[in-house]
């Protein structure tokens, strides 16, 4: 090898540069970084400054690592489940649906969870079974809060996917036995009555209707979600300044 | 050898008699003079130069900024090297006088190489001599007082950022004709601008990133045209090693434009 470098000056010139050049790099990159203050630069900013072409991929990038970080961080099973969520949000079709199947089958059903148990509702999928009282049950262990909501996201699938009405009107069919706590409930009663009517069923849409005029009285699940976080922050306060 | 690479480069210098470089040296005199002022304005607007490095961390010795005066002059100097040193080698390639010079006497191409960056190098450093005086004399007049020697030394070192650009503008002029090559040392330059930030970006990336890898394996096809910005004393261990990394990039740059020249086909 020494041979060859004798032989040949421009290319143990070359070497010797090339080594050279990456001491120094490392040398001043360190220097650099010492000097500045990271945690005052704005990641943006940063990324504004590379070449157009990398700068959405980089971008993505962060945007995917950051979101892993955020699941990595999460302490309880509720929190997982939402970074798990937003992670998948930007991912593609197959790694959401990773995603998705995990959040299903390790964590507990949280409301957050909505997202996933959609993208599977009445899909053959072999991987998870998601039929009308898997998704029932689903909604019956969330929070009463949030069950309006989650009623909602599972009328939303049926109606992208055209489901016959006789299967919408058995999703929904729970409800008219159901005694609504929320003004959020008059919209899915009303849907309840066009699908009771499109199957001529005078019975099921007396009920429908007499719970629709129920749910006006009622207040909407936002004003209790404020109300609960109104007495929820004196609380916290209390307990910061103990 | 060294005779023959000084007379090549007094060759190159020959256009320092021209009109239109005294009336360079004059724009250089009296950009330097009313620009003499000038702090970091336009750079505390730069994320880069405002945030990461316009201040000393607590605690820390006191290091010397550039001024953004000089940081212009610099600027200036290397856009002056890159429409020299484009230009040089192409032209006389042309016009066969590089025949003449090859041909006619016992002349190496490396020693005609090395004359000719030596000869655009100088045509630099006059102008960034010239305009970083005014400077200081402006300085002089307008605030009543000298800059100090740190201060001076720090904004000197400004020079070894021209050493490795005029030698990529050279090894670039090698492979393409004047215009072209003018315009991808431009197109390099400016990338090189954008990738510098990789280093800053890397430290700043979430831990479960993949990036690192790709990413640096570009920067480093780049030189950091950041490291010449960074505050440091002069002299210091960040002075001795911004030398060794100008010296290297100038090395690996004027060793592809030999390459280039002595396999090039001069007919």
């Amino acid at each position: 090898m020494f041979s060859v470098l004798k032989k040949n000056p421009a290319f143990t010139a070359f070497i010797a540069a090339v080594i050279l050049y990456f001491y120094s790099e490392s040398v001043l990159r360190i220097v650099s970084l010492s000097t500045m203050d990271i945690k005052g630069v704005k990641i943006e900013s940063i990324i504004s400054k590379l070449p157009i072409n990398i700068r959405s991929a980089v971008t993505k990038k962060i945007e995917i690592a950051e979101l892993k970080d955020a699941v990595t961080r999460a302490k309880d099973d509720k929190s997982k489940v939402l970074a798990l969520i937003n992670l998948a949000f930007v991912l593609n079709g197959s790694e959401q649906e990773k995603i998705y199947i995990n959040v299903i089958k390790d964590y507990p059903p949280y409301p957050e969870a909505v997202f996933a148990y959609k993208c599977f509702f009445l899909k053959n999928d072999p991987r998870v079974t998601m039929d009308i009282e898997t998704y029932q049950s689903y909604i019956s262990k969330c929070p009463e809060l949030s069950r309006p909501g989650l009623w909602m996201q599972g009328i939303a699938v049926m109606k992208t996917q055209n489901t016959d009405p006789q299967i919408q009107f058995n999703f929904l069919k729970p409800l008219l036995e159901y005694e609504p706590k929320f003004r959020d409930y008059e919209k899915i009663y009303e849907y309840l009555i066009d699908i009771s009517m499109k199957l001529q069923d005078d019975k099921y849409i007396e009920i429908a209707s007499r719970k629709a005029e129920e749910c006006v009285d009622l207040p909407y699940c936002f004003y209790e979600e404020m109300i609960k976080m109104a007495k929820q922050k004196p609380q916290q306060g209390k307990n910061s300044k103990k | 050898m060294i005779n023959q690479i000084f007379a090549i480069t007094q060759l190159t210098l020959i256009k320092l008699k021209e009109p239109a470089f005294m009336i360079l040296a004059l724009i250089a005199i009296g950009m330097g003079y009313s620009i003499s002022e000038f702090e970091m304005s336009i750079f505390q607007q730069d994320v880069f130069f405002a945030q990461p490095f316009s201040g000393n961390a607590a605690g820390a010795v006191a290091k010397t900024a550039v001024l953004g005066s000089f940081s212009l002059i610099a600027i200036f100097s290397i856009l002056i090297g890159i429409f020299t040193g484009a230009t040089e080698i192409p032209r006389d390639i042309d016009s066969k006088m590089i025949m003449l010079l090859l041909g006619g006497k016992p002349l190496e191409r490396s020693t005609y190489l090395i004359g000719k960056y030596l000869g655009i190098l100088v045509i630099c450093i006059i102008f960034f001599t010239l305009a970083g005086t005014a400077v200081i004399i402006g300085h002089f007049i307008k605030a009543g007082s000298f800059l100090g020697i740190q201060m001076i030394l720090r904004q000197m070192m400004l020079l070894s950022l021209i050493f490795p650009f005029t030698a990529l503008t050279v090894a670039f002029s090698c492979f393409l004709p004047e215009f072209s090559a003018m315009v991808l040392t431009v197109i390099y330059m400016c990338f090189s601008f954008s990738i510098g930030m990789v280093p800053i970006l890397i430290a700043m990336l979430p831990k479960s990133i993949g990036l690192k890898s790709p990413l640096m394996s570009l920067y480093y096809f780049f030189p950091n045209f950041y490291y010449y910005f960074i505050p440091f004393n002069v002299p210091g261990i960040a002075a001795v090693f911004l030398l060794f990394y100008s010296i290297s990039i100038t090395v690996i740059f004027l060793l592809i434009a030999n390459q280039k020249l002595n396999s090039r086909d001069m007919i």
